[in-house]
């Protein structure tokens, strides 16, 4: 029922009732007027009658003026009538001005002298007369003032009274309709609770989407929510609103300990699977003259937030994983991955297969479990022979598994293979993700990326550089390491490698000094990553590109291997070297005087020194260069150091072939 | 964790046949599927997860079971409404069971049922869905585990 | 107004001191665990008080139903890094004001604190 309608009755009824008040009043002025105008004339009969009486000893025109003047009279008076007696008390009253005229008629009408008052009488009548026209034209005036009052009361006081009243209601019904548009509008899910925590009647509209219900909600609002969060939290819930109506904690100060903002919501799907949504539920006190009336509980669906919260926090722990997958995969020859990947699906899918063949009995259980197991354990050694650890690693952890349930000793049922099935899931998702890894790589190509110029999509162009070349060999290490040194520190890099992979190395260079070989360059390269190269924008900032250039070759004389690693970084500064030295404690200042400041680089070949203040994964121990120095003097070898600062830098190492 | 909550449901399963018959239900070897469709029989229950982990399970039986069943449970019947009914009943008695183990960690939704397959039905793209094969007087019908990968 | 500041990490002490000093609020005391915080709360009579729960000795927890007995008037703001609301809703059901969450900045135990006091200044 609308509650304008009411109200429009409400006032029709009262402007109604306000008229017939009005009308009332009127009534009750007038017949007060008319009773006094009828007691007036039914004095004046009386004493008419009485003029009858008197008329026997009165001459016509004695008894006419008397009956004139006392006709005049107003009442008020009693007029007494024994035998010829006559009495009319008080009259005076009404003849104030002529008070002694008064008692002379008096005492004329007493005394029935009316020859001798005649006279009097006469003068009397004409001021009586006058009285009379002004009490009489008085009284119509007073009944005419008072429909005029009448008229004024209900005009000024009860029609301005039922025009606030309409307007009120007006209002009112304007409230309602902007209240009701509110509700019926706002994002938010509204509604109070009263101290029972019943869930009140108006809610706004969008509670019943959020809760996906085609009704209101009713009820407790605990009965409510437990249909949708745990017992723990209801009960926490119960407890936190418990603090609320209890009146006595500050509501901004316990906000934090809402159990109910962005609670998980589990809605139920059409093919009986949830949807989940992310509610936040904000209580706060209704107070009506201070105390506490009702609760406002506000809802807000945060879905979407959090949702891209998650995405987002689930996207960095993926592409930190793929990093890592992207590692061990850009090791390996494409085409072997490939065959890889081809073998592994179908191993993996007659592992499967077998589990799903027929046989339940414990035999066949276990003749499944043995030809499963053959199968996990030649990809594991497939997989080990490529370097993909992660996948050797579950393949190991389901050939446990089987072991496992292999020895047992009661009857297997199906049920015993439940963890190896886990893990089984955990190597086809293995699979699946180095496949989708390698898709994406591959549509570059990968002879594309051997050539490739680095570029901002390309997360390393020194790692995806060698997808295509022998992953074997220093110049696969020396790629791989550019790639995880770079992204750590932020800086970007670009390899040129000459002579390093296995296909164009010296043939003189066997695999020990190969081994060598390597431990410099990946020393010397870190080392122009880690210190030669600046962040990219502040190599932009200098005219240069934003990655460094390495370019590292091997190569042999008649007598030598030479090892040349040169990039554009920004070579040494020799004043910073000479006062790091000094800081760290490893030179006297006189000592460092005599060294010429041009020479001063060497001390970076001084065990313990870095230029880096924090030790971390890829320098700063001090360790890269005094390792380097030592092994080409084990070696009988020798290291020159060109550079110039802010433009490059460039190590030649020369080792004798035959030490 | 996920090997615990896998054998809870399949304890569940073995234990309602094992209550309602004097024959043993017996569990054959698992596997992975990737399109539940595929393993669906005639009578299907579903039930969803979520919480710790979100996904639905299944409990799916061939018409034949199901009328064999129904004989152990109550009356001999081969009303589709009745099996139906019946199949709702065992997927109820998983989640309960389900409930009772994992307590607050799981949400269980009280299970739907229908005949046939189901349109709405998930097909992932990495062989990771789990179908538990329950034997029972020579018979089978799949218990299938869809959990989404966390 | 008299404050006391209860907390079993020094840091946190003088943090919350320095910043409520900053605000010239009347710091009478210090304690680093609830027995601590019970005999001079006896002595000082503080009307106001900022809590941690977890604490050696005797937790916030007990501080404050200890406390209750002797002045329930006591405005208490539970501050701590403890992330279980039922334990923390509790301390608020045994008579503290409100709760802020360690870490925090200092702009909000300043509010936090004016909140707490708003009705009493």
């Amino acid at each position: 029922m609308g509650l304008e309608r009411l109200m429009r009755y409400k006032g029709l009824t009262l402007a109604t009732f306000s008229l017939v008040v009005a009308f009332l009043l009127y009534l009750l002025l007038s017949s007060v007027i008319q009773a006094k105008a009828v007691s007036d004339t039914q004095y004046a009969a009386s004493v008419s009658h009485l003029m009858d009486r008197m008329n026997s000893n009165m001459s016509a025109q004695q008894a006419k003026r008397l009956t004139s003047s006392l006709n005049g009279f107003i009442s008020g008076g009693v007029v007494r009538v024994a035998g010829n007696d006559i009495s009319v008390t008080p009259i005076e009253k009404f003849f104030s001005p002529n008070q002694s005229n008064a008692s002379q008629v008096l005492k004329l009408l007493s005394e029935s002298k009316f020859s001798e008052a005649s006279v009097e009488a006469q003068l009397l009548s004409s001021g009586v007369q006058r009285q009379l026209d002004r009490k009489l034209s008085l009284s119509k005036y007073m009944q005419i003032a008072a429909a005029v009052l009448c008229v004024m009361l209900y005009l000024l006081v009860i029609v301005p009274m039922i025009m606030r009243l309409s307007e009120n209601e007006e209002t009112s019904a304007e409230v309602v309709k902007e209240s009701k548009g509110i509700m019926n509008t706002v994002s938010e899910g509204l509604f109070l609770l009263d101290k029972d925590q019943t869930i009140g009647i108006e809610q706004s509209a969008s509670l019943k989407q959020m809760f996906k219900s085609e009704r209101d909600l009713e009820g407790d609002f605990f009965d409510f929510i437990s249909q949708y969060v745990s017992q723990h939290t209801v009960q926490t819930a119960r407890e936190y609103l418990g603090l609320l109506y209890g009146e006595r904690v500050k509501e901004k100060l316990v906000k934090d300990l809402n159990p109910l903002n962005e609670v998980e919501i589990n809605l139920v799907r059409r093919d009986g699977s949830y949807e989940n949504r992310y509610l936040d539920f904000q209580f706060n006190r209704v107070l009506e003259d201070e105390k506490l009336s009702h609760i406002l509980v506000s809802v807000t669906d945060e879905t979407k937030r959090v949702l891209l919260e998650r995405e987002l926090e689930e996207t960095k722990i993926e592409q930190e994983a793929q990093i890592d997958l992207l590692l061990s995969v850009l090791h390996i020859d494409s085409k072997q991955l490939a065959a890889f990947f081809e073998t592994a699906e179908v191993d993996l899918n007659e592992a499967n297969q077998t589990l799903e063949s027929r046989g339940h009995g414990d035999s066949e259980i276990r003749n499944k479990i043995v030809s499963i197991s053959r199968i996990i354990h030649k990809l594991k050694g497939d997989s080990a022979a490529l370097g993909l650890h992660k996948f050797e690693f579950a393949a190991h952890e389901l050939e446990e598994e089987l072991a496992r349930a292999k020895n047992e000793n009661q009857t297997l049922s199906g049920k015993e293979l439940l963890p190896s099935l886990t893990k089984l899931k955990d190597l086809f998702s293995e699979l699946k993700k180095m496949q989708n890894m390698v898709a994406k790589l591959g549509s570059h190509g990968p002879g594309d990326l051997l050539t490739a110029e680095p570029s901002s999509e390309q997360a390393d162009v020194a790692a995806a550089q060698t997808l295509g070349t022998k992953p074997t060999g220093i110049a696969g290490v020396l790629s791989d390491l550019a790639s995880t040194v770079s992204k750590r520190n932020g800086k970007r890099a670009h390899l040129s490698l000459f002579g390093l992979s296995e296909s164009d190395m010296p043939a003189s260079v066997n695999d020990e000094r190969q081994e060598s070989f390597k431990s410099i360059a990946v020393q010397l390269v870190r080392n122009s990553i880690v210190h030669g190269a600046l962040a990219p924008e502040e190599r932009l900032a200098s005219g240069k590109s934003d990655f460094i250039n390495i370019a590292a070759s091997l190569s042999e004389t008649d007598d030598s291997h030479v090892l040349v690693i040169r990039d554009d970084g920004e070579g040494f500064d020799n004043k910073k070297i000479i006062e790091r030295a000094v800081a760290l404690n490893l030179f006297k200042p006189e000592q460092l005087s005599k060294l010429d400041e041009n020479n001063a680089f060497r001390l970076v070949f001084h065990p313990g020194f870095t230029s880096l203040e924090e030790a971390d994964l890829d320098g700063g121990r001090g360790m890269g260069l005094d390792l380097v120095h030592k092994m080409i003097k084990d070696m009988g070898g020798a290291i020159a150091v060109q550079h110039k600062a802010g433009r490059y830098c460039q190590f030649k190492v020369t080792i004798p072939k035959n030490v | 964790m996920k090997e615990k909550s896998l054998s809870v449901f399949v304890d569940g399963l073995t234990n309602y046949f094992d209550t309602v018959s004097p024959l043993k239900a017996k569990v054959s070897t698992p596997f992975l599927i990737q399109d539940i469709n595929e393993y669906l029989f005639d009578f299907t229950g579903i039930i969803g997860i979520s919480g710790n982990h979100k996904g639905s399970i299944f409990f799916s039986a061939p018409r034949i079971m199901m009328v064999k069943l129904i004989s152990e449970v109550s009356a001999q019947t081969t009303r589709d409404d009745k099996l139906l009914d019946l199949v709702g009943e065992v997927s109820n008695t998983l989640s309960g069971n389900a409930r009772r183990e994992f307590g607050d960690q799981f949400m269980l939704t009280t299970p739907i049922t229908f005949m046939g397959k189901s349109q709405h039905m998930r097909v992932s793209d990495v062989t990771n869905i789990y179908v538990v094969p329950v034997m029972w007087q020579n018979m089978k019908a799949h218990l299938i585990i869809n959990l989404n990968e966390e | 107004m008299k404050f006391m500041v209860v907390d079993d990490s020094m840091v946190i002490r003088e943090k919350i001191e320095n910043i409520l000093k900053d605000e010239n609020f009347e710091i009478v005391g210090t304690a680093q665990n609830g027995l601590e915080a019970l005999e001079q709360f006896k002595a000082l009579k503080p009307r106001v008080m900022t809590l941690d729960i977890t604490m050696p000795l005797m937790d916030g927890i007990e501080t404050i139903e200890k406390i209750m007995e002797i002045d329930s008037e006591v405005r208490i703001l539970v501050v701590s890094a403890l992330a279980d609301k039922t334990t923390l809703i509790r301390a608020m059901h045994l008579g503290a004001y409100g709760f802020l969450c360690k870490p925090f900045r200092d702009i909000e135990l300043v509010d936090a604190i004016e909140e707490l006091i708003e009705d009493i200044v």
